[in-house]
């Protein structure tokens, strides 16, 4: 790897979450405001983005790191690697948070109880569980999907920013 | 030979991290399985009562009155279980980096994964701690008048195995460490 190469590698390393994160909420934004909804899969689609930008500027950080231990020079490498770490930490949070939440939410949306209408007295223990194939694809598998991604990318993360010694 | 034991840290260190993934997805899955067999098990029944109206000429007045009858739910012991399973592949993946870290202590990757593990095996007892004091928070809720054999099941079976499982945690996790081979 070249000086240049390493450079151009360190603005990768800097620019690839921001830029992600960018894209990742004016595309939200776009979705919603096109088509009123806010659907699962938009969710998992914008966590996958931000995840790749993050793992990318990670892989990046990480060879402008490697690049700066073996000339000795001081760079940011050490900065943008960490800056890319702490982001992935927050990520996975979130991910694994937001996927908690769907889940959870899909599980109880499995529940059917009778229309009331009013006449009758109300019972509280009279629902049903029935499976929906609905419910299932578009608001449980995202939350399993999710899940998935962030601890599995979030390990992929770790390995892009820690090339140092490569 | 620097080179390949370098790799096989780094590769250690890959599965060790992968292990918590693994555990730490596991505990999600079985934790969301427990809430949907909630669903299944209530701690109350409901009856309908029928009281008279304050005027003869009205009709009676009907609602479903709420009776605490608890029951023995799974979940509890499926909660358990995914604290179980995470903190086995957290011990799995501290005992992997410890010896990641005997081959190459100044990898950074190494160093990541032995973080990582550490972190692992405390959210495990963090985890098993919250268990046993929602556990025992939930038994007070439920007064004296529960039947004995789902007060023993409900609530003091699962927080001796959660002492248990704590034990073993800390003493496999910081006290009696399993010795590293020096490769």
């Amino acid at each position: 790897m070249t000086e240049q190469q390493a450079s151009k590698a360190l603005a990768f390393g800097f620019a690839s979450p921001i830029t992600g994160a960018a894209l990742g909420v004016i595309i939200g934004l776009a979705i919603f405001d096109i088509f009123d909804t806010f659907e699962q899969w938009t969710v998992v689609i914008l966590i996958a983005l931000l995840g790749f930008s993050i793992w990318f500027g990670a892989n990046k950080s990480g060879e402008a790191l490697a690049y700066a231990k073996k000339t000795g020079e001081p760079t940011a490498a050490k900065g943008a690697a960490n800056l890319n770490s702490v982001l992935a930490i927050v990520w996975m949070a979130i991910s694994f948070f937001v996927s908690i939440t769907m889940a959870l939410g899909a599980v109880n949306s499995f529940v059917e109880r009778p229309s009331y209408d009013g006449r009758e007295p109300y019972n509280p223990g009279d629902f049903t569980v029935a499976f929906d194939s609905t419910i299932f694809f578009g608001e449980f598998l995202p939350a399993v999907v999710i899940v998935a991604m962030a601890m599995f990318g979030f390990v992929f993360q770790l390995v892009a920013t820690s090339k140092d010694e490569d | 030979m620097a080179k390949q034991v370098e790799l096989s840290a780094r590769k250690l260190s890959i599965n060790s991290l992968f292990l918590i993934a693994i555990g730490a997805t596991s505990w999600w899955a079985i934790t969301v399985l427990a809430i949907y067999s909630d669903l299944f098990y209530d701690d109350y029944r409901y009856e309908l009562v029928e009281e008279e109206a304050p005027l003869k000429t009205d009709e009676p007045f009907t609602y479903y009155d709420s009776i605490y009858d608890p029951v023995i739910h799974p979940s509890t012991y499926m909660n358990l279980t995914a604290i179980l399973v995470f903190a086995m592949t957290a011990l799995w993946a501290r005992q992997i980096a410890r010896r990641a870290t005997a081959m190459q202590a100044e990898n950074r990757l190494v160093k990541t994964a032995s973080v990582w593990s550490f972190i692992a095996v405390i959210i495990a007892l963090l985890l098993g701690v919250v268990f046993a004091f929602a556990t025992f928070v939930s038994s007070l809720a439920q007064g004296t008048g529960a039947d004995p054999a789902v007060r023993i099941f409900a609530t003091y079976v699962p927080i001796l195995l959660s002492a248990g499982l704590l034990l073993f945690v800390v003493l496999r996790g910081f006290v009696i460490k399993p010795e590293v081979e020096n490769d």
